[in-house]
């Protein structure tokens, strides 16, 4: 099942400063309606409710971890377009996500090009031309 | 006896001719047939004698004739054997002989390579002038590469792996390349080098530009080698009806005599030996360039004079495959030329200036320091990693402007690291770096996403050449940070961070106090995930130091950093109040 209307972006991060961080800038550079989530919790039930086209994850949240929450949003629809954004960019963590079939992973501290270039990725993938505005367009 | 017979059959044969038509000659000539019995009888019998006689005679012949040819077609054979096992052993002789002289081209250099850096690192800088060493270091090393990349064309045209492909070259272009390389070997000698081009010629070739270049570099270098003073001419000529290109190279040279000319496309053959120690080469170019030349449909031939010079042409179709309508034409030679000469001098070999963080992944120590020089020349700051593992975290948790991946790595090889990369949508521009350069391994490596190939041992201008042509093309979109709006939005949220870091400092000494280890960690990771972003990256750089010292629960070591961190934090407080 998938909701229509306006492209939907899922922001789950605990953390203030780096949420309000990536949603200003997702803001920025798609055309999408944003939504956060504080909590690995509410990120799945918000996934649930909003289907999403694309979501970004913390992994270290509180509730509920992003790996944890990764596995049930990958439950719910086994399309859902993932990106990992974690602190910790250990490669056995990454080869997890990955083995848990996620589209990107950035770690943190991001940078806007890292952001720019997931967001590519996925506009390239789900044919989804018009994601980007047209500063960012590639 | 025979004479009679034959006379007497001749004459009175039953089938006379028919000219004798009248009847009295007719009944004559019955009647003395019949005879007396006795003279019939002995007329017959003769007649069976000399007939048996003949076909003796004609089995005679007929076994004389067989009994030669046999003879004949055993001697051809037995020449033909004799030729076969002449040739296997000339060829035998010959591989020998090109193996002692492999052996000798080899060592030669790497005697000259191992000798001088022996030198260099004995002498305290007095003994021996440090610039000529290098020199002789460097020009040991490049010929003992040529003689190298000479010996695996040979095995791949012997093995049939020649790989060819058509691609447009612009004309200009491949003159450009050309007349910048011969240039360089000619720098010190009093020798011209010429492009004569006879107009028209077509704007664009289509061949294999890569094989193209070497057999013309092959017929320029030779007629350099041999050489010593006057000319060397490029003549350029165009049969727009066959859509054929000929190509001449002219030298006023040493030239060969007849003997050497019937030698010189042989394999392992240069003229003479003496001529491999004196001018050096491996005496495979010119076999390579005729096999290379048919493979591409064209040929060679050379005409050449002792003591007057030599003519190498090369006759090779350059029409597109897809039968182009019209082929645009090149009519002035000035453009031709002018444009050669322009390239030309921005493709010295001047060090770019660059800016900019690369990554460099490569397990190799030399290699590492060798890069890491190049990178630093052009201005770029590098980064090093030993394995495609180290690569793939290092790339994904620091900014860079390009990886350079080296395919052949312990752990984690070059394109698993690349595909590992680009699965989680990273970015950048990785350059392939690698030794296994053929177009299957090549394919290979653009498909784990990398974006350029780099053949080992690297070329220094095509090393820049990649650089410049991917971080320029790279730059981060400064644009990003136009628009006034989300400046201000961004400006806000980094007034927040900054107001409430001394908040976290403060979590953070106490839990350091407190030595709360679990509680100082979350704090540190969390700053870890911020300060970049909002452009504290040294306290960010410190605040991922602390973690990683905590994650391998080195306390010490991470209540030191912490103590730095504190500080930084405060430093960075005061320089933006």
């Amino acid at each position: 099942m998938t909701m229509t209307g306006p492209r939907r972006i899922l922001v789950a991060e605990d953390t203030f400063d780096s949420r309000q961080w990536l949603v200003r800038l997702l803001g920025r550079m798609c055309k999408a309606t944003i939504v956060e989530s504080r909590d690995g919790v509410t990120a799945v039930a918000d996934f649930e409710r909003l289907r999403p086209q694309l979501t970004f994850l913390d992994i270290e949240m509180p509730n509920k971890s992003g790996m944890e929450a990764l596995q049930e949003i990958r439950a719910i629809d086994p399309q859902a377009y993932v990106v990992i954004v974690s602190a910790a960019g250990s490669i056995d963590t990454v080869q997890q996500a990955l083995a848990l079939g996620v589209g990107g992973f950035v770690v943190k501290p991001f940078s806007e090009r890292r952001i720019l270039d997931v967001l590519k990725k996925y506009a390239a993938e789900s044919g989804d031309a018009a994601l980007l505005g047209a500063d960012y367009a590639p | 006896m025979r004479r009679g017979g034959s006379k007497v059959r001749g004459t009175f044969r039953n089938d006379a001719p028919a000219a004798i038509d009248c009847p009295t000659m007719k009944a004559l000539l019955a009647a003395f047939n019949r005879g007396s019995p006795d003279q019939q009888r002995d007329l017959k019998l003769r007649a069976r004698l000399e007939h048996a006689q003949r076909e003796l005679q004609r089995i005679r012949a007929q076994r004389d004739v067989l009994a030669a040819r046999q003879e004949q077609l055993v001697a051809q054979r037995t020449a033909e054997l004799v030729q076969e096992r002449d040739e296997a052993i000339a060829a035998n002789a010959a591989k020998s002989a090109f193996l002692a002289n492999m052996s000798h081209e080899i060592r030669t250099p790497l005697t000259s390579i191992i000798g001088f850096a022996e030198l260099l690192l004995d002498s305290k800088g007095n003994a021996i002038d440090k610039g000529d060493a290098l020199k002789t270091i460097i020009r040991n090393g490049r010929h003992l590469l040529e003689v190298v990349s000479d010996i695996l064309d040979l095995v791949k045209i012997e093995a049939h792996q020649v790989d060819l492909e058509q691609i447009a070259l612009p004309l200009p272009v491949l003159l450009r390349d050309i007349s910048a390389l011969v240039s360089g070997r000619i720098a010190e000698r009093t020798l011209e080098f010429q492009i004569r081009p006879h107009l028209p010629l077509p704007a664009t070739l289509h061949t294999d530009p890569v094989r193209l270049k070497q057999i013309l570099l092959n017929f320029c270098s030779n007629a350099v080698k041999f050489t010593s003073h006057g000319q060397v001419t490029l003549e350029l000529a165009y049969d727009a009806q066959r859509r054929w290109m000929t190509f001449t190279v002219a030298d006023t040279g040493i030239g060969m005599s007849s003997e050497q000319l019937a030698r010189l496309f042989r394999p392992f053959s240069q003229a003479d030996v003496s001529t491999t120690r004196k001018f050096g080469g491996t005496g495979l170019g010119l076999y390579i360039s005729r096999q290379l030349a048919e493979r591409l449909g064209g040929s060679i031939s050379v005409q050449s004079q002792l003591g007057q010079g030599s003519r190498f042409t090369l006759e090779l179709p350059i029409g597109a495959n897809d039968g182009e309508a019209t082929p645009e034409l090149l009519t002035m030679e000035g453009d031709l030329i002018d444009y050669a000469r322009n390239e030309f001098a921005i493709t010295g070999t001047a060090v770019p200036e660059l800016s900019g963080r690369v990554l460099l992944a490569e397990d190799g120590p030399d290699n590492q320091r060798l890069l890491s020089a190049y990178l630093k020349q052009a201005g770029l700051s590098v980064t090093v990693v030993g394995n495609g593992r180290d690569a793939v975290q290092t790339a994904m948790s620091r900014e860079f402007d390009i990886v350079l991946m080296d395919i052949q790595m312990p752990v984690m090889d070059g394109v698993a690291a690349t595909t590992m990369l680009r699965s989680v949508g990273y970015g950048r521009p990785i350059v392939a770096l690698t030794a296994n350069v053929m177009k299957a391994d090549i394919q290979r490596y653009r498909e784990a996403g990398c974006n350029d190939v780099l053949a080992k041992p690297v070329d220094r201008e095509r090393f820049y050449q990649v650089l410049m042509s991917h971080i320029d093309a790279t730059l981060p979109g400064g644009a990003d940070f136009v628009d006034p709006q989300y400046q201000r939005e961004m400006d806000e949220l980094t007034a927040q961070f900054r107001a409430g870091l001394p908040t976290q400092i403060n979590a953070i000494r106490s839990a350091l106090r407190r030595s709360d280890m679990s509680e100082l960690r979350s704090l540190i990771h969390t700053l870890k995930g911020t300060a970049g972003s909002y452009g504290y990256v040294r306290l960010g750089n410190l605040a991922a130091e602390v973690d990683a010292e905590l994650a391998a629960a080195r306390h010490e070591r991470a209540a030191v950093l912490c103590e730095r961190l504190i500080l930084e934090a405060s430093a960075s407080q005061k320089k933006l109040a």
